[in-house]
């Protein structure tokens, strides 16, 4: 059965080029496609990224991806629970959660799928060094290597036991003869999805494997080994479709044993130890299918793969279990691991241990799901803070084809460069016109739906560095409006000269108008003698009162700011130059100088249609603390900044900023307690960037139109929307 | 000026006195240490002197508590501890009519702390059910031992403030997460986000008035504010010695402290506030 192994490899799902290179004698530096992280050991170069996303459907040509895998062991125990071939640009330098990178793995070996590259079963059999009993490596294993090129090779953590169990439990491959006296470690086994039991029945060659692709085969044994184990461990064959394990029944023993042994958590090793851990596991899963193929195939691959490192790796996973991995890998898989056996070249001894380890590691299933107790996952629904830098940004999948204006843009969002929802909406705006200035129809597609699809490409990355405000979002759905109603048969340099012409229009009538209208109105508010409050900086605010100040009112400023961001010093430098007395104080000190101010101004992010005001975090409590006093709140706000939806509270729709920004105290003597809060399990840090303020606390919307109670706020948008159908698709947007 | 408090002074005028220079200096930090040097001085005073008849002495008492007071008007402890210890004076006149009643006076400090131990034990339990989400603002250490005794019994979640400038939030959430409380820190903007999921807020004082009002470090009152707004219960965990019978008739002018601008606005900033000459 095991000669037969490859072939049947072979003969199953189409392998990957990758694998029939690898048969071949020359071995071809196999690198695993998985999910690179940013920072991490080198790998090579960045653009192979690029190359890998490009090329990603052909996983060979040799030139395939230089990128290593790095796969944690915690994580492999959790690929077999899912099916589906995760995403795989999730990979390309996402320093984000692991799950999108792993989904990126690649199955190497098997690829029913169109050539995902597929660590396939080098990943999930590296997971489980020499013994197959590892449960976690198996689980994987059985999603990478049996689906065939199923990206699922490191399924998100999102696996969950019960999902294997629900599988068919009936769906034995063959009971392997022996699987119950392997099994000290059964129990804990079977726990993890992936049967490392089938490993020790190994020998075991289910006749029903056939059903599975060959890679599985080797992951079915595993199963079987466990038929003692509850079921769960038997719905493995079926997602196993790796060639049948023939490791001996002894293996198990010993796996247990050194699993016990030490199992370094995830967190404990270094980099460095991780990718040596995969190496020997990968190595050790070479090693293994030589032994038992005794292919000069292996041998060959371990030439390839750069001979000694690799042989060590061989040597130390035939010594911990020889012929323990499953045989099925097949070649390919074992000349992939014998290739990036060269990587842990001078990991190959301590990879043999930690790789025992990381066995050990899958077998602890996630604990059931408890009430979470933390607040932070309230805000679970949005999307998590990432930080972006030049390089995640360029390893976006679109970032290759993509303006470089937008580049900037997006970097100028993260980084807190252009800030605001005015000037993020008019920088954006800017880049579309130049996106549109440089844009050419691609032959044979219309103007119109092609451009839609470059504006979405566009926004997604944009939101890839920070989610949009109301107000873009509000342009971008009329932008889109507007270039579907460009004619089929205009010539595309009219077509887009007019799209700019409006684009322009756009700005000149809902932004710079709108601005200088609300300013003259607003401006009649401010009276002498005036003790003015406001809060972080708005740029319509700063406005008015230096517009104010020009006019020669004399009245006071008296500037709150909040941290972690600190917007009020920009607004205070803006007044003082406009030579107002200004006063600067913290949020806290609000409730002792209220009493002093005679009106509040504000800015608003967004005005929703029941008179709720989107502000920066903190306003609600400025106007909370003003209407407690009986302060009139005056909310200075473009129309294009209305939204129609209806906000009850501030956690249903918000963005969530850099918790770390919290920990960061300029100019405190001494570092915060909460520095190296990562570390500490119950400790959580929020970061929230937006505030809903009810319309109670709000006296008077200033808007181009004038001043305007909060119930207003529908008839506004109800009369743009009219405005806009009216309009149709032929006038401006 | 402190080893001359700890030995035998020469004379109790001194020993008021240093009492008094700490106060001002604010060396002595946080109305528990005030309390209990305020006792100190107090049981200093009834050994040290021999006082004939109660009359006397209370008149000796409320001498050197105004003096104390004086020395810092925003620490309103030492007010309530002075006034305990002439209640505990007249008291013992009613009842025995004897010299000395310095055995009494030992009792004060002791039984603070150990009585408000015994609330922590007892009522922390009683106020926190399960899967609850506790808003405080900044430090308290009357909070946090409030919260470490319910946790053994209950199981919830605690967002903390920061309470700029001082910051003190930071180590507050540190305490509690090492206490193996689920806790989250927020910045005070997000207060009144956060107020719409809290249960309760909890919070520690300063002082609490006649009136029920509470003085407390600033942000408290915006989290009250909030807190009414979303009718979320607001409790304000105090020791007895904080209980002051002072009317706030002008709270924000008596009994506030006002500390540098530099931890607010740095140098930078003031100067740029200066007037510009060309």
């Amino acid at each position: 059965m095991d000669s037969k192994k490859p072939d049947l490899h072979r003969t199953s799902s189409r392998r990957s080029t990758h694998e029939s290179q690898v048969e071949g004698a020359v071995p071809v530096p196999k690198t695993i496609v998985g999910f690179h992280v940013d920072g991490a050991s080198p790998s090579p170069a960045t653009e192979g990224l690029l190359s890998k996303e490009a090329g990603r459907s052909s996983f060979t040509e040799g030139g395939g991806s230089p990128t290593p895998v790095i796969i944690p062991p915690t994580f492999q125990r959790e690929r077999f629970e899912t099916r589906e071939p995760t995403p795989q640009e999730g990979s390309a330098g996402a320093s984000t959660g692991v799950a999108p990178a792993f989904g990126s793995v690649p199955a190497g070996s098997t690829s029913q799928q169109s050539g995902e590259g597929s660590i396939a079963s080098g990943i999930p059999a590296s997971a489980r060094p020499k013994s197959l009993d590892l449960p976690a490596p198996d689980v994987p294993g059985p999603n990478t290597t049996q689906q065939q090129g199923n990206s699922g090779v490191v399924p998100p953590f999102v696996t969950s036991p019960a999902v294997v169990q629900s599988a068919v439990p009936g769906f034995e491959v063959g009971k392997p003869p022996q699987s119950q006296p392997a099994q000290p470690s059964a129990p804990p086994v079977h726990r993890s999805p992936s049967p490392a039991a089938a490993a020790p029945a190994a020998g075991v060659a289910p006749s029903s494997l056939h059903g599975f692709s060959v890679n599985s085969a080797q992951q079915q044994t595993q199963p079987q080994a466990q038929q003692a184990q509850p079921s769960l461990p038997q719905q493995q064959p079926q997602r196993l479709q790796q060639p049948p394990v023939q490791q001996p029944q002894k293996q198990q023993p010993q796996q247990p044993q050194q699993q016990g042994s030490s199992a370094p958590k995830l967190k404990e090793m270094s980099k460095a130890e991780r990718r040596a851990l995969q190496e020997a596991q990968r190595a050790a899963k070479a090693g293994g299918q030589k032994d038992q193929d005794g292919g000069s195939r292996k041998e060959g691959g371990g030439g390839g793969g750069g001979g000694a490192s690799a042989g060590r790796a061989h040597s130390v996973a035939s010594s911990e279990s020889h012929s323990s991995h499953r045989g099925g890998a097949a070649g390919g898989k074992e000349s992939k691991s014998a290739a990036t056996g060269q990587k842990a070249e001078d990991k190959g001894a301590p990879a043999a241990s930690l790789g025992d380890a990381a066995a050990k590691a899958p077998k602890r299933r996630p604990a059931r799901k408890v009430v979470s107790l933390n607040s932070t996952e309230l805000f679970a629904h949005l999307p998590p803070y990432q930080k972006v830098s030049v390089s995640s940004l360029l390893s976006h999948k679109d970032a290759v084809h993509m303006h470089p204006a937008v580049l900037q843009l997006g970097l100028r969002y993260a980084d807190g460069t252009i800030k605001g929802a005015t000037a993020r909406c008019l920088a954006m705006l800017h880049t579309f016109c130049q996106v549109i200035q440089e844009y050419v129809t691609p032959p044979g597609k219309s103007l119109s739906r092609d451009l839609t699809h470059e504006l979405n490409t566009i926004i997604d990355l944009l939101v890839q560095c920070r989610p949009l405000a109301v107000s873009m979002a509000n342009t971008i759905r009329r932008l889109k409006m507007r270039i579907h109603s460009i004619d089929v048969n205009a010539p595309e340099a009219e077509a887009k000269r007019a799209l700019i012409e409006d684009i322009r229009r756009y700005i000149e009538v809902q932004i710079i108008a709108a601005d200088r209208l609300l300013v003259d109105c607003a401006v009649q508010k401010v009276t002498d003698g005036d003790v003015i409050l406001t809060f972080a900086y708005s740029h319509i605010v700063a406005n008015v009162l230096t517009k104010a100040a020009a006019l020669g009112r004399t009245f006071k400023v008296m500037v709150v700011d909040c941290r972690p961001e600190l917007e009020g010093q920009r607004m205070l430098e803006k007044l003082q130059a406009s030579g107002i007395a200004c006063s600067y104080i913290h949020l806290n000190a609000l409730s002792f100088v209220v009493r002093d101010v005679t009106k509040v101004f504000l800015g608003a992010a967004a005005i929703m249609s029941n008179g709720t005001v989107m502000g920066r975090a903190g306003n609600a409590a400025v106007a909370m603390t003003a209407h407690a006093h009986s302060k009139p709140v005056l909310v200075c706000c473009e129309s294009f900044k209305f939204h129609e939806r209806v906000q009850l509270d501030s956690i249903t729709h918000n963005e969530l900023g850099d918790p770390d920004a919290l920990v960061s105290l300029p100019g405190y003597p001494g570092v915060s307690p909460l520095a190296g809060w990562q570390d500490i399990p119950r400790l959580g840090l929020l970061n929230l960037k937006y505030d809903a303020m009810p319309a109670e606390y709000v006296t008077m919307i200033v808007t181009e139109y004038g001043m305007i109670p909060p119930t207003s706020v529908p008839v506004i948008l109800r009369e743009q929307q009219q405005d806009a159908s009216a309009s149709g698709g032929g006038g401006g947007m | 000026m402190a080893e001359a408090v700890k030995e035998k002074p020469s004379s109790f005028a001194e020993v008021v006195e240093n009492c008094c220079a700490q106060l001002r200096r604010r060396q002595i930090q946080g109305s528990l240490p005030c309390a209990k040097r305020t006792a100190e001085i107090m049981r200093a005073l009834l050994t040290m002197q021999r006082h004939p008849d109660a009359a006397s002495l209370i008149d000796d008492v409320r001498a050197v508590g105004y003096k104390l007071q004086a020395a810092k008007p925003v620490e309103l402890a030492v007010g309530n501890i002075v006034r305990r210890v002439l209640h505990l004076i007249r008291e013992e006149a009613q009842t025995e009519k004897s010299d000395s009643e310095a055995d009494s006076n030992d009792a004060v400090p002791q039984g603070k702390a150990d009585g408000k131990q015994d609330v922590m034990k007892s009522q922390g339990v009683e106020h926190l059910h399960a899967n609850e989400v506790i808003l405080t603002l900044g430090m308290s250490d009357t909070t946090y031992a409030f919260l470490r005794e319910a946790a053994r019994k209950r199981e919830f979640q605690v967002v903390v403030a920061e309470g700029a400038p001082r910051y003190d939030g930071h180590l507050q959430a540190r305490k509690l997460a090492d206490a193996g409380i689920q806790v989250t820190a927020i910045p005070d903007s997000a207060v009144f986000a956060m107020m719409a999921r809290a249960n309760k807020v909890l919070v520690g004082a300063h002082a609490v008035l006649a009136n029920g009002g509470a003085i407390a470090p600033a942000g408290i009152h915006m989290v009250a504010l909030a807190a009414h707004k979303h009718s979320t219960p607001l409790v304000v965990l105090v020791g007895l010695h904080k209980l002051s019978p002072q009317f706030p008739h002008d709270p924000d002018l008596l009994y506030n402290d006002f500390r540098g601008p530099a931890e607010v606005a740095d140098s930078d900033m003031q100067a740029r506030g200066l007037p510009q000459h060309s």
